[in-house]
């Protein structure tokens, strides 16, 4: 598991190509995301998926510290059980990365971040 | 519940529970803006070995922008009963820290900064000890019915 990632979000496959880093992720359906938030309505928090960028970076080498959210936008809601599909892409010279997550091939999330080398 | 500072308490407003609500009291509430006390708990979902990614700070903050619209319903129509609200947009945020410490207070000053419902726009700033630790604005979409909070 990379630092930050999320309790209860696993991730199942990851790999790297000319686009950046990709990976499958397991938002286990019992994941302390849902705990409290909310009773009845299980919704992962949304902060949940700048937790997996900076998770997804890490156990592919780049342990990063989040400095920026240039934008974040979340599309739909992600519940209990759901396998999200996120590329990242690797960070530029000033640490900016551009994100996408999917779920079922719909867009649940997209951003760019800015990270940096964590103790830099 | 009424806290300390004659504010009803952030549980009574919002809909979030045990690790997921951080906000533990009111500070001051303006027509505009609301201001909130929090701490992440040692037992957030994001926490490891005591601390959390600084972007725990968003959430905070948008549990404050959920408890300020609660406020506003409250005053405006005596609606007093929590509804979910999701963010949906963050931009530009900045983060004066890559982390935190679990338990320590913070808080998360919110004002509005636009508003087109169901949606919702929101200028917040995070602090630690009067220190800065994030600034950003966000958007919501709040629900007319239902439980609220931040997403």
């Amino acid at each position: 598991m990379g630092a930050w990632l999320p309790a209860g979000i696993r991730i199942l496959e990851q790999g790297a190509d000319s686009a950046g880093l990709w990976a499958r992720l397991q938002v286990e359906p019992d994941s302390p995301c849902f705990r409290g938030h909310f009773a009845g309505q299980p919704i992962l928090p949304g902060i949940a998926q700048l937790g997996m960028v900076l998770g997804v970076l890490a156990s592919q080498g780049w342990q990063r510290g989040l400095i920026a959210v240039r934008s974040l936008k979340l599309r739909r809601l992600v519940g209990p059980g759901e396998v999200l599909e996120l590329r990242v892409g690797r960070p530029s010279a000033e640490g900016l990365s551009l994100f996408e997550t999917r779920a079922h091939g719909e867009v649940v999330a997209s951003g760019a971040v800015v990270t940096s080398e964590l103790g830099a | 519940m009424t806290a300390p500072t004659g504010f009803p308490h952030p549980r009574d407003l919002i809909p979030h529970r045990g690790p997921m609500l951080l906000l533990e009291r009111i500070l001051d509430s303006m027509p505009d803006g609301v201001s909130c006390q929090g701490r992440i708990p040692a037992d957030s979902p994001f926490a490891a070995e005591g601390r959390v990614p600084a972007l725990v700070s968003i959430e905070l903050a948008a549990q404050a922008a959920a408890v300020f619209e609660a406020l506003v319903r409250r005053e405006s129509s005596g609606a007093a009963g929590p509804r979910i609200g999701y963010l949906v947009s963050v931009r530009a945020a900045r983060f004066a820290f890559t982390e935190l410490p679990t338990g320590e207070p913070l808080v998360a000053q919110v004002r509005s900064a636009g508003s087109s419902p169901p949606l919702g726009l929101y200028d917040v700033r995070v602090e630690r000890d009067g220190v800065l630790v994030m600034t950003a604005t966000l958007g919501a979409y709040l629900t007319i019915s239902g439980i609220l909070g931040a997403p």
